[in-house]
Parts: C-alpha cells; structure tokens; sequence
C-alpha cells in the first residue's frame, strides 16, 4: 500500500518544486526488530519520486556496518540530511506528522542554499566553535515540536560542529525515560542541558551558548 | 505506537520559512499572526495585489489545539488541526513571504511608515499593519508556576496529554477547554481533580454530562490553587478551599492550567488604545486609534470571539487597509 494518497503526492510535488539543487539523504533501517523501517524506506522511497533532486542511499545497519560507520548511527530509522560532506542534520525515528513538515522544509532549505534564519541569529549560533549536540525529543502530533526541531535543523546547517537529532518519542521510550522527559518539545543539549517548550529561534541559540560557552 | 493512523498521518502544509519576507522591502501590508483572522486578512490582501508580508509566531490559531470544530461553514465537523491545514493550503496559493516562529515584539510608526520587530530581531517595513495576534492561555501566577513549566505545568494539552497515561493529574479550570481536557484526559490518566476559583462550573451541559459516567473524577469548586508544590520535582500544589479557608496540599504527576484566555496585545500596548480586558479597541472596519494600523479577530474587542468571526474580521481589515491605501495614494498625488 501506498504510504502517500495522490492528494499528498501533488502537495509533496509542488512544496519541491522550488528545491534547485540536489539534497542528499542517507536513510539507515535494519532488517529486523525496527517496527518503522519499512515504513520510512517506503515514504522516502515514494517521496524521491516526487522531485528530481532528491537523492536517497538507504543502507542497513548491520549489512551495511562498514560503508556508514562515519555516521554513527545508533538508533534506527534514521534519516540523515547532507549538506556538502556533512552529516549532521537528522532525524531518528519516522518523521511522520508534523515533522513530516520539517524533512520537508530542511529539503527545500538545503535545495536551495538559503538559510531562512535571521542574522542575529546566525551570529549567535556561529559563536560555536566545538561539537555540539543538541537533541529534540519530539512527539508526530505536537504541533509546537517542529519549530524547534526546525530551528535546531537549521542551527546544523549555519554551523558544521552543530549536529542537531530529531528523536521521536514514541520509537525510542527510553530516551524519554533517560532525559527525563515530562512536556514537549524537549531539547537537550550535549546530553546534559535542557530546554522545554518552543523558544523563538534566538532566544534557543542564545540559551545554548549560555549552556556551553 | 499503536495508533498507525497518527503515524502514518503526514502534514504537508504551506512552506513554511522559505519565502522569508525581504527587511529591505516596503511592503504594503504587514500581518502579524496566522490563525483565522490573519489567515482571511491574507487572502484577501493577495487577492487586491497587495504587497504583503506575515509574521506569526506560530502558524495556526487556537484551534489547532481544538479537537473538533463544528461551526465553521462548509465543515459539519472538522478537527482543529485539520481546518488549520486547509486554511494553510488555500493561503499558500498566493505564495506570500511568511516569518514563523517569532512574534511580532514591538510596532513603531514614523512617517507614514511602520516598523515591525520580531524575536529574532528582525524590522519589517510596511504602509499598513493588520494586527491578528489573537489570545493565549492565562497563566496562574502563583509561586512554582513559571519553574514547572514543561515539568509538570502543562499549558498545551493536546502536546502532552499522553504523557499523563495512568497519572493523577489535575485541571484548573471549570470553561469548557478545562472540561474538553478533561474530557480528553478522563479516559487515559488514573484519576483527575478539576478545580475552579468560582462557584459552579460554567463548561456547557453536554461537556459536564460527558464526564458523569467516569468514577475516577473530583470536582472541587470555589477552590483557589496557592502554589506548585516540590523542589526539583513537581510535587503538587497548595490549595484553598475558599468556603471554610482550608489550606491543604493535592499531590498529583501534572496540572494542566485552563483558566481563560488574554489578549496578545503586548507589543502595540501604548501605540494604540486598549479596553480594561487589554483586548484593542476597534470600530466597525477594523480601524484602531492609530491610522494605517487595524486588528482584528479576538485581539480585538469585537464581540464575539469565534472563527467565523476572526475570519470575517480578517477580510474586512484586509479590504479596510486597502482602502486606506488608496486614500494615502491619492493625497500624495
Ligand atoms: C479550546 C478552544 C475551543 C474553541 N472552539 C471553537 C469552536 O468550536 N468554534 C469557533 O468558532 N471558535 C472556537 N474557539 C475560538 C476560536 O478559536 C477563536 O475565536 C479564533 O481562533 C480567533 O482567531 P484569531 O485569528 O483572532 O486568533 P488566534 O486563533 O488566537 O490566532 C492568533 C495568531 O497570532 C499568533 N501570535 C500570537 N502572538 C503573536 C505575536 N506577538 N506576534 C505574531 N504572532 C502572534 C499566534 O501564533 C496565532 O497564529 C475555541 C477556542 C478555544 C481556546
């Protein structure tokens, strides 16, 4: 069965018809044990179809070891955006709902090389000069998570040792359980920092700073 | 996981942060907000060729936390959701510049010109402004509140209802959003409490009615909560019970806070006249006290805060700011 109607599949076309260059995605199931994996590959097998410049690899996490060992995935499905060499924007866990929205926007952002966040705001987040991880811990019907994980996404792309995870709750309890998540969007930063709720996209990147510089 | 419709439900909505509107540019019309008043004002400001610009900081109003929506034209019944997306797609046609996720901080007039400043300090130029802001959720403000937030306070609860699965948790409220999260919550959690500042509850019959039938429910009115209770956890909070002066502690794992609503007014607060309720105050065509500056929907005092109402505001500000810039035109000339 088909994971996109043909209503969604000509919405999906024309929101990528402004995507002018071709975005990478490597997407990383595994065979078994993975509820959504088949479900990922199928979606973003069906919405490679749909624009000419979207390029999708899809690897598995055991066969495939040795080609995606620089990814360093440790969760699957993962869903991972490329811009130029770098691998830092992605996503664990389908991103269905509402961040179907994000993969959507980061595709049309990376397509177009074109960062939509303001200038103060990459000022702030090019204050990074080390790894940074940030985590957003994201549920498919929250309405407020995908401006966060968008902002994060975007974070990743102004600024390489930024790696910013969508991870969605329900795949992976035990992250919840770990950071103790209690409301949504949850954002954690280098494992040990936390954030909830939806911040505009400076204030996130000022309180990150404060958190690490 | 269990529910694979959720999963396999995918939003497509408008392209959100690509056409980022230009700071360089003097735009006719600047919007402020994206619920159904902004919405309509949007698309009837397309519609007339003007240049116009949004800024929202979310990009759906309040019913994109309502479950159904019974009373907008065209739609016996819809999830708030699923309307939100269907005025995203029909605006999106028109492929204006949209700012989402940063709310409008401060408006400024100088010489004919308005000056918008959003959170992430951008300046949006512009002949007109439609202020659509709409109304969020009122908070409690008692001591423990702003710490737990996110942690046990929980504004949104269509986000994080289902973390509360065979919790106990509490609703301050008795308006009918306290009794839908009730409703909502009744079903999933182990027990809840709802409490009330007045006597009574003012939720609509059928809402009450829908609750009767659950035994895991409290009904505690002219109650007043005090305080969050808990250190680094949230514990619960103090209550009082107002008829004999009672003060006593309800431990609980969350409160979802449904006390009313307040005007997002904040940022034109001095540049244009406010009632006592902060709501803005309008005349019949959307014009506030400050000329080339309209509001409408439930920022505004306009009667009745609905959809169809916000929406039907929206147009007439939209085609107002229209006429008034034909007016300016014309004196120019
Ligand atoms: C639980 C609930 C159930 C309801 N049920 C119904 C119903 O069944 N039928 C009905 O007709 N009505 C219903 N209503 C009322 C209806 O939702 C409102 O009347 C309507 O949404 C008002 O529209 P609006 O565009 O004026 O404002 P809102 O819907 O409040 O939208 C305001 C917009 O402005 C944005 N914003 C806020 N502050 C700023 C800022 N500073 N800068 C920029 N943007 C900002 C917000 O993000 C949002 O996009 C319900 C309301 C609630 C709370």
């Amino acid at each position: 069965m088909a994971v996109f109607n043909e209503q969604q599949k000509k919405e999906i076309a024309e929101s990528l018809a402004v995507v002018k260059k071709t975005v990478k995605i490597t997407c990383v199931t595994r065979g078994t044990d993975c509820r959504y994996c088949s479900l990922t590959k199928e979606m973003l097998s069906e919405l490679a179809v749909l624009s000419p410049n979207v390029d999708i690899n899809f690897y598995d996490l055991v066969e495939d070891q040795e080609r995606i060992k620089d990814l360093k995935i440790d969760k699957v499905p993962a869903v991972i955006l490329h811009r130029g060499n770098n691998s830092n924007i992605r996503f664990f866990g389908v991103p269905a709902g509402y961040e179907f929205q994000t993969l959507l926007e980061d595709i049309i952002i990376l397509g177009n090389n074109n960062s939509p966040l303001s200038l103060e705001t990459i000022l702030e987040i090019n204050k990074i000069r080390t790894p940074l991880h940030i985590e957003v811990i994201a549920s498919p019907d929250c309405p407020y998570c995908p401006a966060v994980v968008g902002a994060v996404h975007k974070f990743a792309m102004a600024n390489v040792n930024i790696t910013s995870d969508m991870i969605e709750i329900s795949e992976f309890p035990d992250v919840g359980k770990k950071y103790e998540v209690k409301g949504f969007p949850h954002t954690v930063i280098n494992g040990n920092h936390s954030v909830t709720g939806m911040l505009p996209e400076l204030e996130l990147a000022k309180k990150i700073n404060g958190f690490v510089l | 996981m269990d529910n694979r419709d959720n999963i396999f439900s995918f939003e497509i909505d408008a392209v959100q942060g690509f056409f980022v509107p230009d700071e360089a540019v003097l735009y006719d019309l600047v919007i402020a907000g994206w619920g159904p008043a902004a919405v309509s004002a949007a698309i009837y400001a397309a519609r007339k060729g003007l240049n116009t610009a949004i800024v929202t900081k979310f990009k759906g109003g309040q019913i994109n936390d309502t479950p159904v929506v019974e009373n907008y034209p065209g739609f016996k019944s819809i999830g708030g959701k699923e309307l939100t997306l269907e005025f995203n797609v029909h605006a999106r046609q028109y492929g204006l510049p949209l700012l989402t996720g940063e709310a409008v901080t401060k408006i400024e007039k100088n010489n004919d010109i308005f000056y918008t400043s959003t959170e992430n300090q951008r300046i949006l130029k512009s002949r007109t402004v439609i202020y659509a802001t709409g109304k969020r959720n009122r908070r409690l403000n008692v001591p423990g509140e702003e710490k737990f937030i996110g942690k046990g306070v929980v504004f949104c609860a269509i986000c994080d209802a289902p973390l509360y699965k065979d919790k106990k948790v509490i609703i301050a409220g008795g308006n009918n959003s306290a009794f839908t999260v009730a409703t909502d919550l009744v079903k999933i959690a182990k027990n809840i409490v709802i409490i009330n500042i007045v006597r009574g509850w003012t939720a609509d019959s059928y809402l009450q009615n829908s609750l009767k039938k659950y035994n895991n429910v409290e009904m505690l009115d002219y109650h007043r909560i005090e305080s969050i209770t808990g250190n680094n956890d949230f514990k619960g909070i103090k209550v009082r019970n107002l008829e004999t002066s009672g003060l006593y502690d309800i431990d609980a794992d969350g409160l979802f806070v449904e006390i009313g609503l307040i005007p997002n007014s904040d940022a034109v607060a001095g540049l244009v006249a406010l009632n006592d309720n902060k709501e803005i105050i309008t005349d019949r065509d959307c014009e506030t006290s400050l000329p080339g500056l309209f509001a409408a929907g439930d920022v505004t005092d306009v009667t009745y805060k609905q959809v169809v109402i916000a929406a039907g505001e929206g147009a007439k500000a939209a085609l107002s700011a229209d006429n008034y810039l034909k007016f300016i035109s014309n004196k120019g000339e």
